[in-house]
């Protein structure tokens, strides 16, 4: 009989085995939002530089495919923005229903064009979009306005070096000695990390 | 969520507390599967007990497969397990040297200390050849150096290196463990029964 | 008693067999699980919270602060592209373009917590998008100089003179930038190089053996 002791033990641990799997699949949510796992899905375009769209390289044939949308906030927004433009905030571009609506726009194969005051207010929320995956965002490389009442764009330049360094330095050193190739480069290596450490048992 | 002490849900200062605790359970577990008995472990080399063989490879499946159903619900991050580095030079003449201590010896170090906590002589000895094993290594480092750190190949897993589908791996794994387990019971029946 | 008897032995003899089968049940069903894309690096939520987050800049007065303190721990890391670093950078700066910040060379550099990381640029937009390509990645301690290098000169290098009305504030502000610029060697009319403090190399042997070694 004392042999017969070990049953309960094995059928209880099994039953227990298929009932925590079972209720972990069970309880298992997948994440609404979820950052894609590919590197060049950001950089392709950040290398090509094809994202950045200027307002001059607009016309009235493109238009047509283009969904704006404004990241800035209702209050910016109401206070005038582009014909057609959806105002999403960029805090709120993860809502349900926004998120649908940008949902929607790639499935109609409308290219998305975000602006913000300045480009890179609305860079954040390009970031966001291509990482989650979703193809054809731009970004318009504009300067929102609001003189006397009234909103107007204008081209803004994006990393526009605003003088030629090296040579302003040069000049401001007084021409008497070359000093600005200053401090020898700092040479780090740092060891490349170490995956965290858990440690291995047997 | 997942590993805990690297994600820093348990503080890093817990490691040793749950390192205890898990080696006391450990510990037990080899003792009261009979691994302190020097002959059982033997039994795997010359066939006439298997549980050894059996014990290991079940640990192994049955956390391969925990961990997978929990990365899978995003439980824990199977990336961020640690990975022993494979040296390969080192990894195969430590293996031929354990392999013959295993066999000469009776205990894989683990099962030594447990061995010693019951009181065996022999495992007393054991452990002092360990010891002394160290010193030596620890002395010749030097000469040994370039042969310990040869054929460094990182922090690969089989998945990695033969990269293919881990969870078909585990499926297979699992089945050729259990054909084994079989296969090793067979082998058992037929060998003369050993009393010890 | 006797059919319990009967089921228990039932199990007795079947016990492997059942635990071998459930074994491969679940390890099956790892297989037939429909798979799903992983999220990589940090919740899309929290990054929404991030970028909206103006923590991350620094302004050029803290930069060159720390540069004339020769603050040990701080890393400048030149986004811009390699013609234009090596036309002009900060002191001790290091290039890492924006389409290599994923790189895995790049990464000892910026996935550390051994340095404060400030990433300039021309003006902060694409430091702006290092910066937010690493802090997806979940790195640790990365700042952006605000207004980048437009504004390193229009503050530092070629700093505006405050008028009269202005605050005690603006006074000190001017005064340090005008300190800081000379530092930089504007103006140098002594035949001496700015000081320059010998190199710095930083050698973290690779850690090999930090984790203790299993066995049984």
């Amino acid at each position: 009989m004392k042999e017969l002791e070990r049953t309960k033990r094995i059928s209880f641990s099994a039953v227990i085995i298929i009932l925590v799997v079972l209720i972990g699949l069970l309880s298992f949510k997948k994440a609404a939002n979820v950052f894609k796992n590919d590197k060049t899905l950001t950089l392709n375009p950040i290398v090509s530089q094809d994202y950045i769209i200027s307002k001059s390289s607009i016309d009235t044939a493109s238009v047509s495919n283009m969904a704006f949308i404004d990241v800035r906030s209702p209050f910016e927004y109401s206070k005038g923005h582009i014909k057609n433009a959806k105002n999403i905030y960029t805090p709120d571009l993860l809502d349900p229903k926004n998120k649908e609506y940008i949902l929607d726009l790639e499935k109609e194969n409308k290219t998305i064009v975000l602006y913000g005051a300045e480009p890179g207010e609305a860079s954040g929320a390009w970031m966001l979009l291509t990482q989650l995956g979703i193809k054809n965002v731009k970004l318009l490389s504009i300067k929102t306005n609001y003189i006397h009442n009234t909103f107007s764009i204008s081209d803004f330049p994006i990393e526009k070096a605003q003088l030629d360094y090296a040579a302003y330095m040069k000049k401001a050193t007084s021409g008497k000695i070359e000093v600005k190739k200053v401090t020898p480069k700092r040479v780090i290596k740092l060891a490349k990390k170490k995956k965290k450490v858990a440690e291995g048992g047997c | 969520m997942g590993p805990l002490i690297p994600n820093g849900v348990i503080p890093f200062e817990w490691n040793f507390v749950i390192a205890i605790l898990i080696g006391i359970v450990f510990g037990y577990i080899l003792e009261s599967s009979g691994f302190s008995s020097s002959r059982k472990l033997a039994g795997l080399f010359y066939g006439y007990d298997f549980v050894v063989l059996k014990v290991f490879f079940t640990a192994a499946i049955v956390s391969l497969i925990g961990i997978y159903y929990m990365d899978y619900l995003g439980l824990i991050n199977v990336g961020q397990l640690y990975i022993h580095p494979t040296y390969l030079y080192g990894a195969i003449g430590g293996g031929i040297i354990m392999g013959i201590g295993f066999v000469m010896g009776g205990f894989c170090p683990g099962t030594s200390l447990c061995a010693v906590a019951i009181g065996k002589i022999d495992a007393m000895a054991y452990g002092l050849g360990i010891m002394i094993g160290v010193l030596i290594f620890s002395e010749f480092f030097s000469f040994l150096e370039p042969y310990f750190d040869g054929a460094y190949l990182g922090h690969i897993t089989l998945v990695d290196s033969l990269g293919v589908n881990p969870y078909w791996f585990i499926f297979l794994f699992t089945v050729t463990a259990v054909i084994l387990f079989f296969l090793v019971d067979m082998i058992r029946k037929r060998v003369k029964k050993v009393f010890y | 008693m006797s059919n319990t008897y009967k089921v228990k032995k039932i199990i007795i003899k079947t016990e492997y067999k059942v635990l071998a089968g459930i074994l491969i049940l679940l390890a099956a069903g790892l297989v037939l699980l429909p798979k799903y894309q992983k999220n990589v690096g940090i919740k899309p939520e929290n990054f929404l919270v991030n970028i909206m987050s103006t923590e991350r800049y620094v302004t050029t007065d803290q930069v060159a602060d720390k540069i004339i303190k020769q603050d040990p721990n701080l890393l400048l890391i030149d986004v811009r592209k390699k013609e234009a670093f090596d036309a002009f950078s900060l002191p001790n700066a290091i290039n890492i373009p924006l389409a290599k910040v994923l790189s895995s060379d790049s990464e000892s550099y910026l996935n550390q917590d051994a340095f404060d990381v400030v990433l300039y640029s021309n003006d902060n937009f694409y430091a702006d998008q290092a910066w937010q390509l690493c802090n997806r990645m979940g790195y640790k301690n990365i700042y952006v100089l605000k207004g980048g290098l437009n504004e390193w000169f229009n503050t530092i290098i070629n700093p505006k003179e405050p008028t009269e009305t202005d605050s005690e504030l603006a006074f000190k502000d001017y005064n340090f930038r005008k300190a800081a610029a000379m530092y930089f060697g504007v103006g140098n009319k002594t035949n001496t190089a700015p000081k320059v403090k010998p190199k710095r190399v930083i050698k973290l042997a690779k850690k090999k053996k930090k984790v203790a070694e299993g066995g049984c």
